[in-house]
This record gives structure tokens, C-alpha cells and sequence, in this order.
């Protein structure tokens, strides 16, 4: 909760740059969406709300698993083929007409392997994650690709297109399922982060690696498994991006390479580790999305979107994620 | 990513073990050009060589731009190097062409400045406005990518007289003209070694605070880091016109992950602080190696990622599981 009473000496504290301010962040968000309700027609409406929020929660899963990458002080080039996968061979065992339940277990499983084997191979040798997460993404990527011929095969599950339609609903709750399964996601994630060791253990081991070692935490399990479950969350992305593609698309991760950065650190995450969380990363989402949709609706052709993309997503950041001077850090 | 331990002082580490990370590059390295010359033994004959330092080039100056970001430290990393390439191909063609300065006197050293200046500013954002440098460059990143689109929608198949004149080569193919490029990126980094410069960039890399109390100004010297990586990259940049010989907007973006991955496998930490441009040079040699070989056995399309990736993970891990061995005999000498 915001103990309302310090909110202005935070945000005073956040335009000296005293590390990233939570609260900045929100009003970003806040005022982002009314800056496209006022600029786009239609900004506002259900229906563009709906669609925002089912990008964000395909981005938001993705960035889960990197989020967590780099609060342990790595990060995760995978994450695009992994995606790839996830989707590709949810598709082609959907196009096989196997069981719903088999199919989202095969895809995490296979996920949670690919990630486990680029984390065991960081932790167990201490190579940078960078190198080898863009070889595990060669990889992957290649094996999918000669797997499906560089084709669109298979079909999405019948199941998807209503989990992760932007009209669908859950329930009695107007939200399309994934959203709900994406908040379900980031609150269980930051409780867990939060209160319970192996969350504090992640933190630790990113903050200083050679204290953590010391102190008998072991770095190495943790490095292992924050890179598996990102893996598992590309995946999971991936099968949940088929009721997009259509099919099995090993293509349909490339938007997310920087993308997934971009989320975790538009929202103020720090790369160095050990600062930020789960909530962050999932407010960066928000953001990015809104801004992406905002551009969208001033029918820019791409490449002039994505040159003024890069320029807000700087001015954005300008506003909570300054850095604090070195001088105040002494 | 643990912390390495320092290496100052290597003594008596063993006979048999390389004495330092450099040593295992340069052994794999060494093999990876033996294996290229037994596929193909013309691999170094006088009519490929110009077409093969023509390749090798753009990727060794873009590893190079990506050193001095890197060993600023404090999470420096430029991921607008593949781009700032890319931007300056686009400029030299459809921006320097057209108004007539084709001459290479000329239009190489704005080439060369426009590549500062955009490092510059990413360098201004990082230093004074202390952003995340990962934002900052993701940022130019984008930018870059997206005005190049926008310039050059469409490749453009002409370039200028100099970049036909420097894929030539002298004394009959055995000194290609393209390495004079990467001899002007290395005059650079030796005067910014011999100005005391880069020893400022590593102290500020391996402790930005200590750097501060000893009255270095570490705003400034970050600064310049990215200023000289982005001439770096300018260089990079007139390397890939010549390589390409035409402007064309996708190629550039595409050197950005490589370069970084170059710097990793040349032993530089990518925390900051630790490392030249003698190991990400051979990086850039390696992974070039990397795909000549596999050009040459004529891997099948399909395949030739699954390899690459495969070979860049053993390589790595060949790297940096001898490397840390000798760190920590070391640090077990010193007591550490």
C-alpha cells in the first residue's frame, strides 16, 4: 500500500533520480492512456481496451520470465525462439488431435528443459548468459526450423482462440481469460518473490553473486531455474500466441526479442539485478503496449512508428527511471 | 553472471595451462582457421583474400565499437551499434550521393563524425541524464532501425567511388584495401589508450564510485566512451558499404547481437571494468570463421543455424570453463 502522506517526497525523490520511482511509474501508465483517449478516437473505448490488454498479457507472460532473468542479473536472448517453439509444436500436436492437458504439459516441459539447459550451462561454467542464450536461440530456432520446413503447419488448439479472443470473457468477469491468467500469474509471482526464501534468494544472488556463494545460498540452483522458467513462460507465450497465428508460425517470436527486454525495463527493472519485480515488469507491459497502440492510431507506416516508439520509450523513462548521482550514492 | 575474480599477479599457474582467457581464444581461434584452410585450402589464396576481408571487416569494427560501452561499466552495453552501421550505409548513399560529396576526403569523415554524434547522444542520455544505458540504446536502437526504413525503403544498388576503390587490394590481393578501415579503428583505440583514456574508461567500468572519489569525472569520461564507440561504429558502417556496395536498410540491425557476442567470446567482461579489443577482435575472427566454415561445407540452409549455434556454445564454454580455471588457481594462489 502507498502511504499517501510520502507521496509527494517520492515523486520529489523520483525527478532527483533517486532510483526508480513505483509511483511515477503508475502515473505513466495512467497518463499515457489519457494522452491516447484525448489524441486517437476510439482509444478508449471496451473493445481497443480489451485488445490492448490481450497484447499486454502476451507480452506481460513473456516478460515474466525475463524479469525474473534479470533480477537474478542475467538476461534471456531465447526468449523469440523459445516462443517459436512453444508455438510451433503446440500447433502441430493440436494438428495430431492430442489431448488438450498433454499439449500445454509437453509445451511448458519442453520450455522449462531448453531453459534449464541454457541456465545449468551459465551457472555450471560461468559463461555470459548473452552468449549463450543467443546460441540456445540458434539453435532452437534452427530445429524448428528444420522440423517444419520453414512452413505453417498444424492448427491451434480449438480451445485457444476463445481463451485468448479479445471479446471473449471469463466467466462472469468481462476479461478475456489470458489477461486473467496473466494477473493470476504476476500476483502469485510477486508473493512468491516476496515472501518466501527462494523469492529472496533470487534477489540476493542478484545483487551480489560472490555474497550469496558466501552465505551458502546457492546461486548456481537459482541461476538454473529462473532461466527454466523463463523458458516455460516463452513457451507458454508461444502455445497462447497459436490462436493468433493460426498455426504453427516458428516466426511469431521475433517481435518479442527486444520487446520482453523493453517491458522488464521500461518498468524501471534494473539489469544489473537485484532491483525491481514481477509488478514492474507487468506495469512496463501496460505501458509499451499503450504507447505501440497510440502510435498505431496516428497511421504511421511501421518503421516511422518504431523510430518515434524508440524516442518516447527514452523520454517515458526519462520521468521515473533516472539513476541516482553518483555523488548522492557515497 | 558471478564475478570474476581478478587476475593482477599470473604466476607459476601450471605448464600446461594457457596463462591467460586471451591464450584459449586465440587456440580456438588457431583451430577454427585450420579446419577452415583443410575445407578450403585456398581459404588464404590471393584472389579470396579481399572478398574474405571484405566480410571480416564490418564485424571486427562493430565488436570494437561495442568495447568501449561495455567497459564503461555500470550495465554499458550498445545495442544501437547494428543500426548506427546500417544509418551510415544509408547516409554515404542516398543522403551524401546525391548532394554531390562523393569524394572520400570528404564523405568518410562525416561518415566517421555521424557515427560519434550518435554515440554522443546515447553517451549524453547514459552519462547526464542517467538513464539504463539498455534503455538509452534500445531506444537509438529503434530509432536508427526505423529512420533507416524510412530513407531507404528499398536497397539502392549504387555506392560511391570509394568504397569500389577500397574493396580493391595491393600487391596482387595479399594487402586487401577494406583492412585499411579496420587499421583506422585500431590507430583510434590506440590513441585513446595513449591519451590515458582508456585506462579512465576501465576504472570507471570496474568501480564508477572509487573512479568518483579519486576526482576522475566519470560523467564525462562515459560520455566519451559511447562518443568513441559510435566513431567505432561509423567506421563499421563505411566497412559495410564497401561490403555491400549498395545501401540497403536490413543488413546493418544484424551486427548488433553478433558484436556483443564477439566481446563475450573475446573474455571481456560484460560487467565493465576488464578487457581491450585484442579478444573481441578475435571474437569477431571466431564467429567469422564460425560461418566461413560452414559456408564452405555447404551445410544446408536449414541446418546452418542449429550448427552455429552449437559451435558458438562450445566455443564459449571452451573460453570461459579454461579461462575460470586459471582465475580461481590464481585467486587460490593469491589466497582469494
Amino acid at each position: 500500500m502507498v502511504d499517501v502522506s510520502a507521496l509527494p517526497t517520492r515523486l520529489r525523490a523520483a525527478s532527483r533520480g533517486v532510483g526508480a520511482s513505483g509511483a511515477g511509474l503508475v502515473l505513466v501508465v495512467v497518463l499515457v492512456f489519457l494522452a491516447g483517449r484525448s489524441l486517437v478516437p476510439g482509444y478508449s473505448q471496451p473493445s481497443s481496451i480489451r485488445a490492448m490488454a490481450v497484447l499486454a498479457a502476451f507480452l506481460g507472460i513473456a516478460a515474466i520470465g525475463q524479469v525474473l532473468v534479470v533480477l537474478n542479473g542475467h538476461i534471456d536472448l531465447s526468449v523469440p525462439a523459445l516462443i517459436g517453439a512453444g508455438n510451433v509444436i503446440a500447433a502441430r500436436l493440436a494438428g495430431d488431435g492430442v489431448n488438450p492437458v498433454v499439449i500445454v504439459l509437453v509445451v511448458l516441459a519442453t520450455g522449462f528443459a531448453i531453459g534449464l539447459v541454457s541456465g545449468v550451462v551459465i551457472a555450471r561454467w560461468n559463461v555470459p548468459s548473452l552468449v549463450v542464450t543467443l546460441a540456445v536461440a540458434s539453435v532452437v530456432g534452427g530445429g524448428v526450423l528444420v522440423w517444419t520446413k520453414a512452413q505453417l503447419l498444424g492448427e491451434a488448439p480449438s480451445w485457444l482462440p476463445g481463451f485468448t479472443s479479445s471479446a471473449a470473457s471469463t466467466g462472469p468477469l468481462p476479461v478475456p481469460p489470458v489477461v486473467v491468467l496473466w494477473i493470476g500469474l504476476v500476483l502469485v509471482g510477486a508473493y512468491l518473490l516476496r515472501a518466501t526464501p527462494a523469492g529472496r534468494k533470487l534477489y540476493l544472488a542478484g545483487v551480489n553473486p560472490r555474497a550469496a556463494r558466501l552465505m551458502l545460498v546457492g546461486d548456481r540452483t537459482v541461476t538454473a531455474v529462473v532461466f527454466a522458467l523463463s523458458g516455460m513462460f516463452a513457451a507458454l507465450t508461444g502455445m497462447l500466441l497459436t490462436g493468433f497465428t493460426g498455426g504453427g508460425l516458428y516466426t511469431v517470436g521475433e517481435a518479442y526479442l527486444f520487446s520482453s527486454i523493453a517491458a522488464v525495463v521500461v518498468g524501471g527493472n534494473s539489469l544489473l539485478g537485484g532491483r525491481g519485480g514481477i509488478v514492474r515488469a507487468a506495469l512496463g507491459a501496460i505501458a509499451l503496449t499503450e504507447l505501440t497502440t497510440l502510435l498505431v492510431g496516428f497511421s504511421l507506416d511501421s518503421s516511422a512508428q518504431q523510430a518515434v516508439l524508440g524516442a518516447l520509450i527514452v523520454v517515458v523513462v526519462v520521468t521515473y527511471g533516472r539513476e541516482q548521482a553518483l555523488r548522492d550514492q557515497i | 553472471m558471478t564475478a570474476a575474480v581478478a587476475v593482477p599477479r599470473r604466476r607459476a599457474v601450471g605448464l600446461r595451462m594457457p596463462r591467460s582467457p586471451l591464450a584459449v581464444v586465440v587456440v580456438v581461434t588457431a583451430c577454427l582457421l585450420v579446419a577452415n584452410l583443410v575445407v578450403t585450402p585456398g581459404f588464404l589464396a590471393p584472389d579470396r583474400l579481399p572478398g574474405t576481408a571484405e566480410l571480416f571487416v564490418p564485424l571486427a569494427l562493430a565488436a570494437m565499437a561495442s568495447v568501449p560501452s561495455i567497459l564503461s561499466g555500470g550495465g554499458g552495453l550498445d545495442l544501437s551499434v547494428g543500426p548506427l552501421l546500417g544509418i551510415v550505409n544509408i547516409v554515404a548513399v542516398a543522403i551524401l550521393m546525391p548532394a554531390g560529396l562523393v569524394a572520400a576526403e570528404v564523405s568518410i569523415p562525416l561518415c566517421v563524425l555521424l557515427g560519434a554524434a550518435v554515440g554522443a547522444i546515447n553517451g549524453a542520455v547514459v552519462a547526464f541524464v542517467r538513464l539504463q544505458p539498455i534503455v538509452v540504446t534500445l531506444g537509438t536502437y529503434l530509432v536508427l532501425d526505423g529512420l533507416a526504413l524510412v530513407l531507404m525503403p528499398q536497397p539502392v544498388g549504387t555506392a560511391p567511388p570509394w568504397a569500389a576503390w577500397l574493396s580493391g587490394s595491393w600487391l596482387g590481393g595479399f594487402a586487401p584495401r577494406s583492412l585499411l578501415l579496420l587499421v583506422a579503428g585500431c590507430l583510434l583505440w590506440v590513441l585513446a589508450r595513449r591519451l590515458g583514456f582508456v585506462t579512465l574508461v576501465r576504472a570507471v567500468g570496474s568501480d564508477a564510485r572509487a573512479a568518483f572519489t579519486s576526482g576522475v569525472r566519470v560523467g564525462l569520461v562515459r560520455f566519451g566512451a559511447y562518443a568513441l564507440g559510435g566513431a567505432l561504429a561509423g567506421l563499421a558502417g563505411l566497412a559495410l558499404t564497401v561490403l555491400i556496395n549498395s545501401g540497403d536498410a536490413t543488413v546493418g540491425p544484424q551486427y548488433t547481437l553478433a558484436a556483443v557476442a564477439a566481446v563475450a567470446l573475446g573474455g571481456n567482461a560484460l560487467s565493465g571494468g576488464r578487457g581491450g579489443i585484442a579478444g573481441p577482435l578475435l571474437g569477431a575472427l571466431t564467429l567469422f570463421l564460425i560461418q566461413s566454415l560452414l559456408s564452405a561445407l555447404a551445410v544446408s540452409s536449414l541446418w546452418i543455424q542449429v550448427v552455429h549455434g552449437s559451435v558458438l556454445l562450445a566455443a564459449v564454454c571452451i573460453n570461459s570453463s579454461i579461462g575460470a580455471r586459471v582465475g580461481r588457481r590464481a585467486a587460490a594462489i593469491q589466497g582469494g
